[in-house]
């Protein structure tokens, strides 16, 4: 059995497992001597502390740094005692020790009394799911053995640990140094008539199996080793809770791929039908399913796990650099690996006072908060409450753990699309998740309980039947009117939180999705093109269909506007986007063609072109050429040849502030090429930009010349 | 499940976890029983196979009997067997048994410091030819990244305050002061290009429980940890000038199993008869924080 020792520093937690092992005969032989001596060689009085505290450091400094295991053995069982790090600069170590436990141990200072990580590694333990908690009331030696000292310590803190859910197992009235009811009934506390340290840890209950619960086995890998003829396709993982037999319907999750168990594997063991919680184990199934590790596997017949990609979760964060939003991390649940972002601080809790602090906007080291995440992409798990080993997670940052929690519950789920107003209403809260809410497309408006919901399109291109759709929409759940937003979309005011999933099912039934809004790409905008207009260069339609498809809600430190314009009549404006896509023509004149009538330079509206017709000759001077194609299309000998291609303004604006935006490249030419200078530049945004800055800020910010460097890498010249 | 099956499925899903993340992982074998229990239980996780290699730090002072028993199952069980050796200061006496140096720094030229070059494919690596019975250049040179190590906690102070996906910098030092979290069970699987891990499966293990499931599986153990029938028998095998017998009847796991529980070694520590310990004043933490495994 695992046992964690928590509490605030100095309060004595390695002087109370030097100790244990001391007064149970559980140290190597010598070891108290050579300590003893270790002691006397630099004159400083003996701790039993010196025990624990291997490290030259800890000795040094008379403190515990890292978590460290001892292991003791009574008739009873086999312990591993984790003494844990009481010094708030190490909550890390004390976490790591803690989250290994099935117990805790929580040493409290009788003359000092409730301290900051008294509570703090409260409240921790508590998230960590450890429900047996023993108080151990230490240095009575200090208080004269006082019983008034004791029961003052014993109601604080038992009212404190009811408020983070624990209901303490025992406090007992120890002196770790004098030994006083650590292995023996001490007679200085005759009014104390509760068991000793010792018996206290033998009556603990090891964590209960979990067989009762559905089967929930995270795939931790497949294999497929051929040596020797082995033809076995092997699921590897350990389960978690339930138990799995030959013959039974298991579903992956978020895959959603079925298939029934054929065989369960192992090595050097008899062979066998079924296996249970705790063990690692392999099956092999009757159909061959591709499936990744990361899936969590379950039972067809038995209680479903969420499936989401929106959660709510309580966490803990130890990282160097604070949590903050529109950053990715990595998020690390079960066997799965997958990108996370943080969308919304709700609360802040002190871990001292258990005060609510919502202002906050980033999650300091230390901090522990309840919050919302979105992964990449949806999935599996069980809220903490219902199967606890499948509700934890942790975050990586910059290649380390930075933050560990609890899931509390799915925020909106694809497993529950019957998520009912009051539902909606307590996830979001009446002041609302905005940043969830736009996300899905709706906007809060003037008239309360009522919300615009947006349209996804593209090029502001829809389908005669889908208008019609939208039509009926907003008569069955609206108020029967539409807006035609100012950037090609159609939003549908009057909309109840209520009807929400029943209208995007409508919506998905037509071939339509809700619009995006906040800090993300927002609706890519075109004019008609080539497919239509006879000015245009280039296909504007399809290319807003690609855009869409390929970067449409992607996340960024700010709203981000994609529009794309056929030609230099410009009837789209790309300059006032973030990034503009304008049509162009290059033109290459060819001489033999030529007869100098000049048709060219007199409908050339930027001076690129002159003509001499009696020299017989012609300039064109590129830098001034708006590559409108005039010139191509209007030759009457095909003396201009023209090469359609894409012009990119970066940085537009045109709301609060109003700014052009700058052509950083020459003409591009091919759509793939252009892609990249669009990811290349999202990537930049993402990475350089900050919440609440519009693109052009950021490059202001920190220097063009840093997009252009890598616009450059992109784009051979 | 009793405790040895709870330990024994932990050590799997670390092992598993370790295969899964690390695109060149290795596991180090002493041919000493942790490491032994330790390639059993990779024989757990992947159904009867090893599908990495095994690598030995060969100081050329090891008992002799210890490279036989290493061979005879590295062919038996089809394993993929490499070892190194820091053959300039083999070359150079630059050893304790040569009278050139201390017992730390043998320890460091010898085990440390080959094991850091052998892992980076910097020093020759030599490879088990099944076909031949005989080891060839190994003409791989990758770096690994993961390296599996059967240290366990209770073995002395530094080891106890380990991690089972223990980060090393470029210099294969162990910044212990700053480890990185484990909560639950999740790892360090992310880490800085350059750098490696080493992995723990064995922390939790006592050396009771070693022999315990030594005993329980039947693992084919080296006859040098049985009393010979002089009375002697080594609790913990390393290179023979360090490395001293205990004085011991046991001449099976049974025995031992018993020893350790009621018996003599109760309450002895298991390293007690590694010399170099000692000169370390009583803990590894300074061979351990430049590489020592």
């Amino acid at each position: 059995m695992n046992i964690v020792i928590v509490g605030h520093v100095d309060h004595g937690k390695s002087t109370v497992i030097g100790r244990l092992l001391a007064d149970t005969g559980s140290l190597p032989e010598g070891k108290l001597a050579a300590v003893k001596g270790y002691c006397q060689k630099n004159a400083r009085p003996f701790e039993y502390a010196f025990l624990l505290d291997a490290l030259k450091d800890e000795q040094a400094q008379g403190i515990t740094i890292d978590t460290a295991r001892c292991f003791f053995k009574t008739n009873k069982r086999d312990y591993i005692i984790i003494d844990a790090p009481g010094h708030i600069e190490f909550l890390k170590n004390m976490v790591t020790g803690a989250s290994r436990a099935e117990a805790a141990l929580l040493v409290i200072d009788a003359q000092e009394g409730i301290k900051e990580n008294s509570k703090r590694h409260g409240q921790i333990v508590s998230m960590l799911g450890i429900r047996q908690v023993v108080v151990l009331v230490n240095k009575m030696d200090l208080v004269n053995y006082g019983q008034d000292a004791f029961n003052l310590i014993t109601q604080e803190f038992t009212e404190f640990l009811h408020q983070v859910n624990i209901q303490p197992v025992n406090f007992i009235p120890i002196s770790a140094f004098n030994g006083d009811n650590i292995t023996t009934r001490s007679a200085n506390t005759l009014w104390y008539s509760g068991p000793t340290v010792l018996e206290q840890l033998e009556g603990l209950a090891n964590r209960k199996t979990t067989t009762e619960l559905p089967l929930r086995m995270p795939v931790q890998d497949i294999y497929k080793f051929t040596a020797g003829g082995d033809k076995r396709r092997i699921v590897a993982g350990t389960i978690l809770s339930g138990a799995i037999s030959s013959g039974d319907q298991v579903v992956f999750l978020p895959s959603h791929k079925k298939s029934i168990v054929k065989s369960i594997e192992g090595f050097n063991i008899q062979p066998r039908e079924r296996a249970a919680a705790g063990e690692a184990v392999g099956i092999t199934l009757e159909t061959q399913i591709y499936i990744k590790p990361g899936e969590l596997m379950v039972k067809v017949n038995e209680k479903q796990p969420a499936v989401s990609s929106q959660i709510k979760v309580n966490l803990f964060w130890v990282g160097k650099a604070p949590l903050v939003k529109n950053k990715n991390y990595k998020l690390k649940i079960g066997t799965t690996r997958i990108a996370v972002q943080l969308v919304e601080i709700l609360n802040i809790i002190d871990a001292t006072e258990l005060n609510v602090n919502t202002l906050k906007e980033q999650v300091e080291r230390h901090d522990v908060a309840e919050c919302i995440f979105e992964t990449a992409s949806p999935i599996a798990f069980d809220p903490i409450s219902v199967i606890e080993l499948t509700g934890r997670f942790v975050i990586v940052d910059n290649y380390e753990i930075s933050g560990g929690g609890i899931i509390i519950e799915a925020v909106s789920s694809s497993a529950n699309p019957g998520t009912k107003e009051g539902q909606v209403r307590e996830i979001l809260g009446e002041k609302g998740n905005q940043q969830a809410l736009k996300r899905n497309g709706l906007m809060r408006q003037v008239q309360p309980n009522y919300w615009v919901l947006r349209l996804r399109m593209a090029g502001g291109q829809i389908q005669a039947e889908q208008l019609l759709k939208v039509a009926e929409i907003a008569q069955r759940y609206g108020q029967g009117s539409l807006h035609l937003t100012a950037r090609q979309s159609i939003e549908i005011p009057f909309i109840k939180l209520a009807d929400l999933e029943v209208v995007k099912k409508e919506f998905l039934a037509a071939g339509l999705q809700p619009g995006a809004g906040g800090a993300r790409v927002r609706t890519i905008t075109a004019c008609q093109g080539s497919t239509i207009c006879a000015r245009g260069l280039i296909e504007t339609t399809a290319l807003a269909k690609e855009f869409d498809q390929r970067y449409y809600g992607r996340e960024l430190p700010h709203k981000f506007k994609l529009g794309i314009t056929g030609c230099s009549n410009n009837c789209l404006k790309a300059e006032e986007n973030d990034l503009g896509v304008k049509g162009g023509m290059q033109p290459e004149w060819v001489e033999s063609n030529c007869n100098f009538c000049g048709i060219c330079a007199a409908l050339c509206r930027s001076q690129a072109i002159t003509v001499d017709k009696e020299k017989a000759a012609l300039v064109y001077r590129e830098t001034n050429c708006h590559y409108c194609g005039r010139c191509v299309k209007a030759c009457p000998r095909q003396a201009w040849k023209g090469s359609e291609g894409f012009l990119v303004y970066f940085g537009g604006l045109f709301g609060n502030q109003i700014a052009i935006g700058k052509q950083l490249l020459p003409i591009i030419f091919s759509t793939e090429e252009l892609h990249q200078v669009v990811e290349t530049t999202l990537a930049f945004f993402k990475k350089q930009g900050k919440a609440k800055e519009r693109f052009r800020n950021t490059l202001n910010r920190v220097g063009w010349k840093l997009l252009q460097q890598e616009l450059d890498e992109v784009v051979r010249r | 499940m009793n405790y040895l099956d709870k330990l024994e499925a932990q050590s799997v899903y670390i092992l598993r976890e370790a295969y899964r993340e690390f695109k060149s992982i290795c596991m180090l074998w002493s041919i000493g029983k942790d490491s032994t229990v330790l390639l059993w239980l990779a024989r757990k996780a992947f159904f009867g196979h090893v599908p990495l290699p095994l690598v030995h730090i060969d100081t050329h002072y090891k008992i002799p009997e210890m490279i036989n028993y290493r061979d005879e199952l590295a062919l038996q069980w089809k394993l993929t067997m490499l070892y190194g050796e820091n053959a300039t200061a083999l070359a150079q006496k630059q050893t304790f048994p040569d009278g050139n140096t201390d017992r730390i720094t043998c320890c460091r030229n010898l085990k440390s410091e080959a094991l850091k070059h052998t892992l980076s494919g910097e020093w020759p690596r030599y490879i088990l030819d099944h076909s031949s019975g005989q080891y060839v250049p190994d003409l791989n040179r990758e770096q690994y990244t993961g390296v599996i190590v059967g240290v366990r906690a209770d073995e002395e102070g530094s080891r106890s305050k380990e991690r089972y996906f223990s980060p090393r910098d470029q210099e294969n030092d162990w910044d212990v002061g700053d480890q990185p979290p484990e909560f639950w069970n999740q790892f360090k699987t992310d880490f800085v290009p350059g750098t490696h891990i080493r992995i723990h499966p064995l922390l939790d293990w006592t050396e009771l429980n070693i022999w315990e499931y030594i005993e329980r599986e039947q693992i084919p153990i080296t006859p040098l940890y049985f009393d010979q029938g002089n009375g002697k028998r080594y609790r913990s095998l390393g290179c023979y000038p360090c490395t001293f017998p205990v004085e011991s009847t046991a001449r099976n796991v049974g025995d031992i199993v018993e020893e350790l529980k009621n018996g003599k070694f109760a309450k002895i520590a298991e390293r007690s008869g590694r010399a170099q310990d000692q000169d370390d004043g009583g803990g590894l933490e300074t061979l351990r924080k430049s590489g020592y495994m």
